[in-house]
This record gives C-alpha cells, structure tokens and sequence, in this order.
C-alpha cells in the first residue's frame, strides 16, 4: 500500500466535478418540481451500478440542522447545501465519494482521498460522472465544455484540491509569498478551515483555478507537481528550523502534545493549533509513539456539531470544551 | 460682427455644426450659449447612454430565450441560469470565459454517453477493491469479489 514515502505534509486530496442536467435550469432557477426531478435522475443513474448501490441518499428536507452541519464539517457538503431544503447528497459508506444533489449546480461529484492522490480520487470521482452521463444528457457544449453555473467552473468543471500542513512555511512568514507565487501559476491557497488567509491549524488548501482549455489530466499533474513544490519548501523551512535552536523547538512543541494529553477543557481553536504542533513533532521525530491519523481522525471528530452528536444534547461553548479535551485524552491515551 | 443665434445679444464666437437625426445644422454662439448647449447635450448624453443600456446594447437587457434569466442579474449574481444562457450571452460570456480561463476553448474530457464505459469502470473498481482485499487478507470478501467479477465478465462475453 506504501508507495515512495508520501510527503507527510499533504494530509488530503480532494475531487470536485460539477455537472448539470441539459434540459433542466440551473440549481438557481428551478422550482421545487425541477429540484425533484433532479434528485431522482440522480438517484436512478447512480443507483444502477455496484458502487451507488452502496450509496445512501440523504435530503436536506429530511435531516435535522445538526446532522446537516456534521456533514458540513465532514466537508462531505457546502453550507450553501445545508441551507438549501430542496438538495440531498449521495455518499458511499466509506465517505471518501459524495454528490451533491442541487448545490450550486446539479451535480458537484466529489472525492476526498487521505493523502497526495489526484489521479485515484479522479477515478472515484469519474465513475459516478460516467454512470450519469451514460444514462442522462449532461450539459456540454462542444466548444465551451461542461456548462455550469459559474462561469469560473466552464469546460472541465473540475477543481482538485489538496489539503496541506505548512507549520514551517506559516511559522517563516511565507504563507502570503507562496499564496501569491501560486496564484501567478493560476492555483488558489486558502485557509481549510476558518476564513480568509487566516489558516486554522496550519492547514491549506491548494487547488486549480482554471477549469477551461486544459485536459484533466494535465490540470491534476500540474497540481500535482505545485503540491511537491510547496512540500519541497515546508521540508526546506523545517530544515531551517531543526538547524536553528533545537531545543527551544521541541520544548515548544512537546509542551503542546502535553496540554493535548492533560488539558481539561480545549476550544477548536486550541485543539487546531496544538494538534499543528503535534503533527509537526510527529514529522521531526519528537514524538514517535503517536501515529498522525488519530489527529486526523481526532480533527473531524472535536467539530462543534459532530461533538454535539455524540454527546446527544445541545451544549454551551463551556460543556463543549470539557468534551472535547475529554474526547482528545481518550483518544491519545487509548 | 456676428451675433449669437441662441441669444441674439453676444457676439458669437463659436460655430458649431450639430447632425442630429441626419439633418445638419449650422449655429453661430456665444461662449455663455456655448456652455448651456455643451451642458444640455451632455444630460442628453448620458441618458442616451442609460436609455441605450435599455434599448441598444444587448447585453444589458438581453434575457435567455429559455430560462429568463437576464443578463444583469447574471452580472450580479455570477450565476448563469442555464445552458441556454451560454448561446444567447455568448458574445458576452466568451471574453469573460478568456479573462477568467486566458482561453474560451475546451480541451478535456467528452460526456461518454456508452453504457459499457460505466460497466468497464464497475469492472476496474471490483478488480481494485479484490487486490485490496488479497493485500488486506480479507479472503472471505476478496471470494465474493471474485465471483463478482467472473459473473460480470461472463455478462459481457455472453
């Protein structure tokens, strides 16, 4: 399964395909019968094959607000499908494919793979592309590609991602550099979580920004090679780091894996930034008895709403916090 | 000395030939008359543009022969209505698509419209979840991906 030693620092990789419906208006231009109809073709093409057998359906009309924003938090939907009554979403159980059904277009095919794994999550991605298009008229004009909403999606109405970890880089004061470097190539870096250039946890997102007159392929190994770019500098910037004052380093960062293990109560801005630390102890070799997925799965799980979900009550911000420390110490000591 | 045809008083200072509607005028004024008819034409002139916004130039009130989606509000929104905007805007949309993408002209992938595609896909996804199953020593799931993908091949060369 391990392939060449995958750089630790892209923790993963993200497929969007946006299609819609021929005959049907846009998500922003039908009424609730077209909404339907939407979800049904959906529904039927997909659920024809082996795969979307195994696929469940969920509408937005039929979940509660707290599910809807797990899911949001899952990045399995946008909030702009949680807000609409009229969506649903397919996903499979593993979680790794999901459509949304009416987002901003009718269909937004998406993938997440862990790890640097454009090309996978492009097949994952294709199959449910092609099980539409097999038995639906997909929007598509010859010269201008796929057609959708936005034009900034027109032609392949692809856009890939990947999810960084740049401790190094952000700590340099090179997020804005490379940010800006990248956007010249015609690659987005933005904050994964939270707002604006303000990256929650040291985590962006790298993904293409033109949709139009280049082939799939060739948009996913420019990423692709973007994406090693960026790593190659992160790798440079700990370098720098580790060659620097060593002791200082690791004192700083150990003491964040302690208030991991001990703290009582954590806000998701805390666990964000201790967990940063500790990913980047992982990586340097200070901590090697702690495998990094449990920090990625511990991510998804000390969210608002999946915290909520599990305790099974609404909470205030304080009750959420002790949870989430509880929820931490379990899982790092277990 | 001339005197101003406008206000017959000045003395005239300026000729201005106007063609309004394809008639020709010809006018001595003064500089005072100068500036009021400088100041009248330019209202006109900005309300012909405004008008024009209605009347002439297409793009602003245009509306999409299937979905009536306008395209001022297209502008306003960034949201096409549907694929039948991108014929009626198109010579709106293809410079927009050139600045956004530097190229109106797609080069990637075709819907495949054959269900055989979809199968061939089913096939590889089978044979890739089987070698994971081997890789995993689930050999229970792997016997059942097996028959799985020996019933589907026997479907195909039937």
């Amino acid at each position: 399964m391990t392939e060449v030693a995958l750089p630790t620092s892209v923790i993963s990789t993200r497929i969007r395909l946006a299609r819609n419906y021929a005959d049907l208006p846009f998500p922003n231009r039908m009424n609730d019968v077209q909404a339907s109809e939407s979800i049904r073709r959906t529904m039927e093409a997909v659920g024809k094959t082996s795969f979307g057998k195994e696929m469940s359906l969920r509408r937005m009309a039929d979940i509660g607000d707290l599910e809807r924003r797990t899911l949001v938090e899952r990045h399995l939907i946008s909030n702009e499908l949680a807000n609409n009554a009229d969506s649903a979403v397919m996903m499979n159980a593993g979680q790794t494919v999901s459509v949304m059904i009416n987002e901003e277009d009718h269909l937004r095919i998406q993938a997440i793979l862990p790890g640097l794994k454009l090309k996978e999550a492009m097949r994952e991605a294709e199959m449910v592309d092609n099980a539409v298009a097999a038995t639906e008229k997909i929007a598509f004009h010859e010269q201008l590609g796929y057609l959708t909403a936005c034009p900034t999606n027109t032609g392949t109405g692809l856009r890939a991602s990947v999810m960084l970890h740049l401790p190094a880089i952000t700590m340099a004061g090179q997020a804005d550099a490379i940010s800006a470097a990248m956007s010249r190539l015609g690659l987005t870096v933005r904050g994964f979580y939270g707002e604006g250039t303000q990256a929650l946890g040291n985590l962006y997102q790298l993904s293409n920004q033109v949709t139009l007159g280049k082939k799939e392929e060739d948009i996913l190994s420019f990423l692709d090679s973007a994406a090693h770019e960026v790593v190659a500098r992160e790798s440079e910037m700990r370098d720098n780091l580790l060659s620097g004052d060593r002791i200082s380093l690791e004192d700083r960062l150990m003491r964040s894996y302690g208030t991991l293990l001990y703290a009582r109560r954590l806000s998701t801005r805390e666990f964000m930034d201790l967990s940063s630390d500790v990913l980047l102890a992982i990586d340097l070799g200070f901590i090697q008895d702690l495998d990094a997925d449990k920090l990625h799965v511990l991510r998804t799980n000390v969210q608002p709403a999946m915290l909520t979900l599990h305790a099974g009550h609404t909470m205030n911000s304080e009750e959420r916090d002790t949870m989430r420390a509880d929820f931490v110490r379990q899982v790092l000591h277990g | 000395m001339m005197l101003c045809d406008e206000c017959g008083v000045n003395q005239a200072t300026i000729s201005v030939t106007t063609i309004i509607n394809g008639k020709k005028t010809h006018r001595n004024l003064c500089s005072a008359c100068m500036k009021k008819t400088q100041q009248e034409f330019s209202h006109d002139f900005s309300l012909a543009g405004l008008l024009g916004g209605v009347t002439d130039y297409e793009g602003e009130v245009k509306r999409c022969s299937r979905c009536g989606m306008d395209y001022r509000t297209f502008k306003k929104t960034g949201l096409l209505g549907c694929a039948q905007c991108y014929e009626d805007f198109a010579p709106q949309l293809e410079p927009m698509l050139k600045r956004i993408h530097g190229t109106a002209k797609h080069a990637g992938k075709v819907p495949t419209r054959d269900p055989k595609a979809v199968e061939m896909d089913q096939l590889e996804e089978l044979k890739r979840q089987l070698n994971e199953a081997i890789r995993e020593e689930k050999y229970e799931k792997a016997a059942l991906l097996r028959d799985q993908i020996r019933g589907m091949q026997k479907e195909e060369s039937k």
